[in-house]
């Protein structure tokens, strides 16, 4: 029974509070500006560090270290980032969002990882250096009263901004419509302004609080702990903020009670620490969404869809290319260009799934994981064609069970469903012994296609690019089908669709299904490139840079994720000679993505002078249909922008 | 053909709709007129299946539809065009249409050849590779009406058509959609264009706050008091000169 009370004490001061923080943050920041702050944890562990370096190194009181972290370093950070990059997307489409924000998550941590080396080992003490106190027949520590207390002081301050200020009933009235709301002389951005800097405060406060409860800062902890948040945020639907306080309650004590009730082996040890996820994917699961199907008309223009035989060129070109090369490069160089080719054949997967059905899928790599597991088991030493078959298979299949439940949500919530998944098959799948090894590792043969073996890297860069080729031009074919033309018409207006008739539901569950295959492919083949691979090679984190590449790539083209595949293997490259190469790649690649929020099409995605000039050729009307029907259709043009 | 029956919607506490009755009969155009805000386009959402009543009932051919969904509605014969524009934008306007007839069961050439056949119905047909999105308004609502045709609708509900079309295309459009009412269609028109209203309805209903003040013949509705005052006492089609 004491054991119990003391456990529910933790879950409520230790963990259920610091959620409230942050998930309280999210909420603020969502409603304001209609964005999801994936960084939202970045922002919570550069807060600790901020406030570590202040407190710690530069020696100024604690209280006075907090105030300045809290209360002036996070809301500049969120006001600067409102200013300079959210603004930017108010009508972006939702990949573009969500890209930004996992961007600034990556961001965060490279630029963490540069200026607090990660070697050093940081303390932060609890406040009062861990005294109790006891209240009612339960101990306390001071920092347990401090972390409530600032939870609850933020709660009522919020919730009281929100009722009485004028800025506080503005901001209501701009999350329920913007234009309206800008009618009445409101100014929206204005109040986003002010949602970023109070979210960002919340997010440090949050950082700063849970810090010292879990030994000396780690980059990475301190970013996962925060993004805990997530989940309660849902419960309350990234609206009502006293729905999240409570969801953060019961998360941190069930949290709380899986840490301390479950065996301490191994294997319950994970799985108590993916409580906040499994928590994550059933509130998503169940609770009910948001009916409104109505979409606001976003004006990108799409990139223009190539012919057949134009596919066909490019792909005999590319496959030209691949046999230039295989001649070309040795050593190093082709394998970095073989890993880049494969690379781009799972990032491929992301053309047909969020190119054209614009659905966010987070777990691409765990997909490509599934399908190296597959190949290792059943193709053998020799890597046969049953072993490829496999690979997509399973991923393909399991790819299909991931999104069954998860048919229903729409963008943000089946984003985070799959962000759930991937992180339980690190936990699960790539750090299991029984799967992929003691040594942590699998051995995967390369592929033996039709009596050619692959084993020489040079006859695998010639097949890779082959094998991209085929399935780049079989994408490109679907965008021209009937399964194409559905697929994009359902990203443009779910609204439309409903009343055309249109059956959402299996367009969506069939192209996920193989979107997973090619991923699961990719990943065979990404895997018999290495020939060896282990669990961190498939880390949900690779997911995120995955799509942030595609994204600022082009993520509605094909060519563009083969130069993304092959930045992504050049990647290390970059920063042979500094200390955390992987760390200066992600920056780049942050930054590049940030980007986006310039450019939401990428790099191959049109905006480009020649698509410019092409689009301007298109949007005249045909000569042929003669000079009258012309005419009448100009007249028409310059009376509507009259 | 279409019948609404006692639909009543609240959205919290505030009704958007109370107890709306509206007959919309084969043949012939039935006009919904009122003021912005009335809740015409819920009554819309309603009648399509985007919006579930509090109470009331939608009836479509003799058929209870109130509990399904949008899509067996729009497979019964239901089809619609939206106010604020939902065209796939993405998509040429011929892939817009083709969308809708594949949908039916359309393959190949014949269906590209049906939807080019109803671009052309629309006046559209030289628009047929342009993408949805860049075309003017008036334009994106006649494409939305094609995608509409391509359903084979009985009943279809149009909302705003005319709004962004100039007098030509206005008076083309009038002559199609009486074209569409002579081959059995059924036709609610939402519309702010009164002389257009006046000139194709045979029936009219008003809408304001919700409720329905005034329904009869657009003599009757000129005429009514009531719309006179929903109107704030301007009176109907002073406006657009009749």
């Amino acid at each position: 029974m004491n054991e119990f009370i003391s456990l529910t004490v933790a879950g409520i001061a230790t963990y259920g509070c610091v959620y409230a923080l942050t998930a309280m943050g999210l909420v603020v920041t969502y409603t304001t500006s209609g964005i999801f702050n994936f960084a939202q944890g970045a922002i919570g562990m550069i807060g600790a560090f901020f406030f570590y370096e202040l407190s710690r190194v530069w020696h100024i009181p604690s209280l006075l270290s907090l105030i300045i972290a809290v209360f002036i370093f996070a809301p500049l950070i969120g006001a600067l980032l409102e200013r300079l990059v959210m603004r930017r997307l108010e009508n972006a489409a939702l990949e573009a969002k969500l890209t930004v924000t996992i961007a600034l998550l990556l961001l965060g941590i490279a630029l963490a990882t540069a200026i607090w080396n990660p070697q050093t080992v940081r303390n932060l003490p609890s406040f009062f250096n861990g005294h109790q106190v006891s209240v009612g027949g339960v101990n306390l520590t001071y920092q347990q009263v401090i972390v409530v207390l600032a939870a609850i002081l933020a709660a009522v301050l919020l919730r009281l901004f929100f009722i009485y200020t004028r800025a506080g009933i503005a901001t209501r009235a701009v999350v329920d419509d913007r234009d309206l709301a800008a009618l009445t002389g409101a100014s929206p951005a204005r109040f986003a302004q002010l949602g970023w800097a109070m979210g960002c405060a919340l997010a440090a406060l949050a950082g700063i609080l849970i810090a010292p409860q879990n030994g000396a800062l780690d980059i990475t902890n301190l970013t996962l702990l925060v993004v805990n948040g997530y989940a309660a945020a849902m419960v309350g639907r990234l609206r009502s903020l006293p729905l999240t306080f409570a969801g953060a309650i019961v998360l941190g004590v069930l949290y709380s009670y899986a840490l301390g009730y479950l065996p301490s082996t191994l294997v319950w040890n994970d799985f108590a620490n993916i409580t906040p996820m499994i928590f994550l994917l059933l509130v998503i699961l169940v609770l009910p969404q948001s009916r409104a199907v109505l979409s606001r008309r976003i004006m990108v223009r799409a990139p223009r869809v190539v012919g057949l035989r134009e596919s066909l060129i490019a792909g005999g070109a590319l496959i030209l290319a691949g046999v230039l090369f295989s001649r070309l490069l040795s050593g190093n160089n082709l394998s970095y260009a073989n890993t880049g080719v494969s690379l781009g054949i799972i990032m491929l997967s992301l053309v047909l799934l969020t190119g054209y059905g614009g659905q966010v899928s987070l777990c691409q790599f765990s997909f490509a994981g599934l399908g190296a597991y597959a190949m290792s088991k059943v193709g053998g030493t020799h890597g046969s064609l049953l072993g490829i078959l496999a690979a997509m298979g399973l991923a393909g299949a399991v790819g299909g069970l991931v999104a069954l439940p998860s048919l229903r949500l729409r963008g943000l919530y089946l984003a985070l469903a799959t962000l759930a998944f991937a992180q339980g098959m690190d936990t699960y799948f790539f750090g299991n012994p029984q799967f992929f090894g003691v040594a942590g590792s699998i051995s995967v043969a390369r592929p033996d296609l039709f009596g050619f073996q692959l084993s020489s890297s040079r006859t695998l860069l010639i097949a890779l690019t082959v094998v991209f080729a085929l399935i780049a031009t079989l994408i490109l074919t679907f965008r021209r089908s009937r399964f194409g033309r559905r697929l994009v018409a359902i990203n443009d207006s779910p609204a439309a669709c409903l009343t055309v008739g249109v059956d959402m539901t299996r367009s969506k569950l069939a192209v996920f299904i193989i979107s997973a295959a090619i991923a699961g492919l990719g990943g065979a083949l990404y895997a018999g490139a290495q020939t060896q691979v282990g669990p961190n090679d498939f880390q949900f984190i690779l997911s995120l840079t995955l799509l942030l590449i595609a994204v600022v790539w082009g993520i509605r083209t094909t060519a563009g994720m083969l130069f993304g595949g092959i930045v992504f293997s050049l990647g290390p490259l970059l920063g042979q000679h500094l200390t955390h190469p992987r760390d200066a790649f992600d920056l780049l690649v942050g930054l590049a993505a940030i980007g986006v929020s310039q450019n939401p099409e990428g790099t191959f995605g049109g905006n480009t002078l020649l698509q410019r000039w092409r689009n301007s050729r298109e949007a005249q009307p045909p000569q042929a249909a003669g000079a009258l029907a012309a005419d009448s259709g100009e007249e028409r043009l310059s009376h509507a922008a009259g | 053909m279409l019948q609404v029956d006692g639909v009543t919607v609240a959205f919290g506490g505030i009704r958007a709709l109370m107890d709306v009755n509206i007959d919309v009969e084969g043949n012939r155009i039935t006009g919904l007129i009122g003021p912005n805000g009335a809740g015409k386009t819920t009554l819309f959402n309603v009648i399509t299946g985007l919006q579930r009543p509090r109470s009331g009932r939608v009836l479509l051919d003799g058929v209870d539809v109130t509990g399904k969904g949008p899509r067996t509605r729009a497979k019964l014969g239901m089809g619609r065009t939206f106010q604020r524009l939902e065209v796939f934008g993405s998509l040429t306007a011929l892939e817009n249409v083709l969308v809708a007839v594949e949908n039916r069961g359309g393959m190949g050439r014949a269906a590209r050849q049906r939807a080019t056949d109803l671009l052309g119905r629309v006046d559209l047909a030289r628009m047929a590779g342009v993408q949805a999105d860049v075309l003017p308004t008036g334009q994106a609502r006649l494409l939305e009406l094609a995608r509409a045709l391509a359903c084979e609708p009985k009943v279809l509900l149009l909302d705003e058509p005319f709004s962004g079309l100039d007098a030509n295309e206005s008076a083309r459009l009038g002559d199609l959609l009486e074209s569409l009412t002579s081959e059995g269609l059924a036709i609610l028109l939402v519309e702010h264009d009164m002389e257009m209203v006046m000139r194709l309805c045979t029936r009219i209903h008003v809408l304001s706050f919700g409720s329905i003040i005034a329904a009869g013949t657009p003599g009757e509705i000129k005429a009514d008091a009531a719309v006179q005052e929903a109107y704030l006492g301007a009176p109907v089609g002073a406006g657009s000169g009749s």
